[in-house]
């Protein structure tokens, strides 16, 4: 019994590891690391309504992270302004959205918690279907447009003199990165969230010089994230989100500590 | 091919300030243009906007005799090969050098000839499994130069191309482009504030001042003029 439970957890923490290590890289490369939190609270604020309009709240959460996503390169581009700048100004609407919400509903709280820490445990054969999907979408995309996605994050103006159409391209990862976190959220919650998307690409960072190395080392790292955690918190009886993310920390400090490439190619 | 370019009546607007104003400039196939001006005069401005990346607020663009849209703007493009004037690059963005050769090619260098002679050419067979990040910038400069050329451009745009030279560097630069320039009858704009190294090739200058073109025409025009410094830089 025990082992068909931890198989079937397992397995969802490996797709979730690689497939949050993975966009991981592009939230990690175009350096806008509060995507994640920023999606996490519009998720709040989209259950917290859905609750108010007696939609499903997986639903209406689903949406309004999604839609914000969506928000952010548009908006950036027109604004011309630092993707960061728009993601915070979405982050606060969808949080002032929230707490309209909480002071119209009173009380309630275990849904907020579960936005922030989710319960991978809770997972069935939907959501691994869903996981799955997306995994294959997101490998897809990489594959299909990598050399472009290459050349976009190096530089956008020489992107652009070579006759790629960064602006669809560039939507694209926001997309991307939108249908990852809000399908991952609703399973893993926004803390463990943000550590899978964010610490993998760093200790992939401290490794390897060619991208194509950094998508997969990142996947990797985030599945032995994923995995080593779930393992510790079934073996010592910790709860998983907690023991997932503070594993994850570990590995980045052992691999920041011994990173070869710090040490070949000196300081900074 | 015969390919020209030609600015009619152009004017840039940016943030609601008149950038450019009323740009007339016609390039002959093979011309080799220098683009000098103070800082701010609206150089870099004047390759962006060929390359399509403002949209002109009046005017027209003609690359190759066709008029530059939107709707046209990759065919335009493509025509181009165009060197900005700085690309910091993060030093340990994962990218290698030959990664920045192969944006240009559908295979791998070593199975592309055209790639193989310019980086012969060019002299970077040693750089290729480097990171870029943690090229020198004559050797970044290098590699974007031998990257574009591998587009097979007609026009070419140098915006600086000594900005991170130092002299000698500068020079062997020179001698790439003007090798280059003799084999393939490129259409060449080159900005640069160092008066005293201006390609023995290039005949023509454009002067231009606060958005306007003051000065096209003979080099030898300019520089036989006595106050030719104040003339360009006041
Ligand atoms: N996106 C923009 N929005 C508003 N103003 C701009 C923008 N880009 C450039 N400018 C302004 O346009 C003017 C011309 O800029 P440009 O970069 O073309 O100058 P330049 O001649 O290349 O100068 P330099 O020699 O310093 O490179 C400057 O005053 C600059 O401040
Ligand atoms: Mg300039």
């Amino acid at each position: 019994m025990i082992d068909v439970f931890l198989f079937k957890t397992l397995s969802a923490g490996i797709l979730v590891g690689l497939e949050c290590g993975m966009i991981g890289v592009f939230i990690f490369l175009l350096n806008i690391p509060f995507v994640g939190v920023a999606m996490a609270h519009a998720a709040m604020a989209g259950g917290i309504w859905g609750i108010i309009f007696n939609i499903p709240t997986k639903l209406s959460a689903f949406c309004l992270s999604l839609i914000s996503s969506f928000l952010i390169g548009p908006m950036t581009d027109k604004l011309k302004i630092n993707p960061n700048i728009t993601i915070s100004i979405i982050f606060s609407a969808v949080m002032g959205f929230a707490f309209l919400g909480i002071g119209i509903l009173k009380g309630n709280n275990e849904m907020v918690l579960n936005f922030l820490w989710g319960n991978i445990l809770l997972i069935d054969f939907f959501d691994i279907i869903l996981l799955l999907g997306t995994l294959i979408l997101e490998i897809a995309i990489i594959v299909i447009f990598y050399k472009s996605y290459l050349a976009i994050m190096f530089n956008r103006e020489i992107a652009i003199s070579l006759g790629i159409n960064d602006k669809i391209l560039y939507y694209l990862i926001f997309f991307l990165i939108g249908i990852i976190i809000s399908i991952n959220l609703d399973i893993i919650g926004g803390l463990m969230l943000f550590s899978l998307i964010i610490t993998p690409p760093a200790i992939a960072y401290h490794i390897t010089f060619e991208l194509k190395k950094f998508f997969i080392l990142s996947g990797i790292f985030g599945a032995i994230g994923t995995a080593g955690g779930i393992i510790l918190s079934f073996l010592l009886n910790l709860p998983v989100s907690a023991s997932v993310v503070l594993f994850m920390t570990l590995l980045f400090i052992i691999t920041t500590v011994f990173s070869p490439k710090r040490k070949k190619y000196g300081q900074s | 091919m015969s390919c020209t370019v030609e600015i009619e009546n152009l004017y840039i607007k940016l943030s609601d300030k008149v950038i450019l104003e009323d740009i007339n400039l016609k390039a002959e196939h093979g011309d080799f243009i220098t683009i000098l001006g103070p800082n701010g005069s609206g150089k870099t401005t004047i390759l962006k906007t060929l390359m399509g990346f403002y949209k002109p607020y009046k005017g027209i663009i003609k690359i190759c005799g066709e008029i530059c849209t939107e709707k046209n703007i990759l065919n335009c493009r493509n025509k181009l090969a165009y060197l900005p004037q700085n690309f910091e690059v993060d030093k340990f963005f994962p990218i290698l050098t030959k990664d920045i050769i192969e944006f240009s090619l559908k295979e791998k260098y070593y199975k592309n000839e055209k790639a193989l002679k310019i980086i012969n050419e060019f002299n970077i067979q040693n750089l290729l499994d480097k990171p870029f990040g943690l090229l020198s910038g004559g050797e970044k400069q290098k590699t974007i130069l031998a990257m574009i050329l591998l587009r097979e451009p007609v026009i070419l745009l140098l915006d600086e191309p000594n900005l991170n030279l130092d002299f000698l560097a500068y020079k062997n630069f020179l001698k790439i482009v003007e090798k280059i320039y003799n084999q393939k009858k490129l259409t060449i704009f080159l900005i640069t504030h160092l008066l005293s190294h201006i390609s023995d090739l290039s005949k023509k200058v454009i002067v231009l001042k606060s958005g306007k073109i003051v000065f096209s025409g003979d080099k030898k025009e300019i520089f036989n003029k006595k106050d030719y410094l104040e003339f360009i830089y006041d």
